[in-house]
This record gives C-alpha cells, sequence and structure tokens, in this order.
C-alpha cells in the first residue's frame, strides 16, 4: 500500500511507526512515545497528529477516576497497522538496511 | 524553575484555548501528559513543544484554506489585496495630495483668484482707468 499522497514519510515518521508496531494493538500515551522514540513533544504531536489526519492512527480518551481529567491514547488502526509495516521495510529497504525494522506481528 | 514551568504550561493553556477548534484535542492532550512528567525541565521543553505545534497547526490551516482556492480565484484574491494595499499607500497624506486633479484645479483656482483680487489694503490698478493721479 503507498503512502496517502500528501503524508511525508521522515525518518522520525518512520520511528513512530516502528514504535507503534512494538505492540500495533496497544494504545499509547504522547509521553511514553516521546520517551521511547526521544522526538520532543514539537516534533511527535504534529507527526500523530498527520497520522490520525489520514486514517493510520486513532485516537481516544482514557476515562479515568472520577474528577481526574482523562489521558488521550493513541493506537494504529487496521489500515496504518499495514501501511506502517511496508513503508518502515521500504524505509530500512532504500537506507540499505540500515535501519532495523522493528515489527511485531499483529 | 518550578515558576518557569508554571509560566509555560500557562502559555500551552492559552495557546491551547485559542486554537482552531479541530486541534484543540491535541493540545488538551499534551497539556494532560504534563501531570505525567516528573522533572521541571522536560515539563519546559514538552509544554514549548506543545505551543509550537498549536501554532504550527493554526498556521497549516491558513495555508490550507488558501491551497482549497482554484488558482484563478487565488490569482483575483492575491490582485485584490495587491490593489488595496497600492490604493492605502496613495491615499497617505503628502505624498498624493499633489498628483490628484482635483488639487491642482483647486491650486489653479486660488491662483487665479489671488491675481484677480487684490490684497486688502492696496488700490486696484487698472492700465485702462488708472491715470496716474
Amino acid at each position: 500500500m503507498p503512502p496517502p499522497p500528501s503524508l511525508r514519510l521522515s525518518p522520525q515518521t518512520v520511528l513512530v511507526l516502528e514504535t507503534f508496531l512494538d505492540a500495533p494493538r496497544h494504545w499509547r500515551y504522547g509521553y511514553d512515545m516521546s520517551r521511547e522514540t526521544g522526538l520532543k513533544s514539537g516534533t511527535l504531536y504534529p507527526i500523530l497528529i498527520r497520522l490520525a489526519d489520514h486514517g493510520l492512527v486513532e485516537t481516544q480518551w482514557e476515562a479515568t477516576d472520577p474528577g481526574r481529567p482523562p489521558r488521550h491514547m493513541y493506537r494504529l488502526t487496521a489500515e496504518g497497522r499495514q501501511a506502517a509495516r511496508e513503508q518502515v521495510q521500504a524505509f530500512a529497504a532504500r537506507r540499505g538496511g540500515r535501519s532495523t525494522p522493528r515489527i511485531a506481528e499483529a | 524553575m518550578r515558576g518557569l514551568r508554571r509560566a509555560t504550561s500557562g502559555l500551552l493553556r492559552a495557546a491551547v484555548a485559542r486554537a482552531p477548534v479541530a486541534t484543540r484535542p491535541w493540545g488538551e492532550a499534551m497539556l494532560r501528559e504534563l501531570d505525567f512528567i516528573e522533572s521541571d525541565r522536560t515539563a519546559v521543553l514538552w509544554a514549548l513543544g506543545g505551543v509550537t505545534t498549536m501554532c504550527r497547526q493554526a498556521m497549516n490551516r491558513v495555508a490550507n484554506s488558501f491551497r482549497l482556492l482554484s488558482r484563478t480565484k487565488a490569482f483575483w484574491v492575491v490582485l485584490a489585496g495587491a490593489a488595496a494595499v497600492v490604493a492605502l499607500l496613495t491615499r497617505l497624506p503628502g505624498r498624493t495630495a499633489r498628483t490628484e486633479p482635483a488639487y491642482q484645479y483647486m491650486r489653479d483656482l486660488n491662483r487665479n483668484i489671488r491675481s484677480a483680487v487684490p490684497a486688502r489694503g492696496h488700490r486696484a490698478v487698472h492700465p485702462a482707468t488708472d491715470h496716474g493721479t
């Protein structure tokens, strides 16, 4: 599946996709993803927004205890899982296999 | 550092409050994550990154709304804008007043009146009737 026309696959985007693919069906928090990828919020969130706009990532507010504000969570959609696998592999191939894709089985 | 953390999270809160409705949940998400960051330094950087994201998203929306216009419409919008700027500049005082036809007409009229009507305290001199008496 080719990437959506306006989706720019920067190394940072591929890194985010790789992180999602570690546990493709699990919901993730923004700060946890930032620690795992080493990306600052100013880099990570625009990528997440773009991926969500293209339907590759879905979002959800986590229900918490009453009186505490909910927390935002993210995970790949079914389409996103497939696209992420293909794009991570294609990116690694373009770079001559220098980047090892961390692809987990969905 | 604690004060700086409060200041930057306040800045992020203000940016989220002014953000377009579509991007506001993302800003609120970044705000919420601040509660889970222990280090003040990391929280400051996180909040500043959030402010940057909100500003970038707002600018992207403006750029996208221009992109949605067809080329012809965009051309006319730019042309109208340029015309408005030129009109505004040419109305600045002292720049164009002397070049306007109305100004030239009034200036000539004023000159003609001054030459026809003698100044107060001076006697009008008509070469045909004045014999030097």
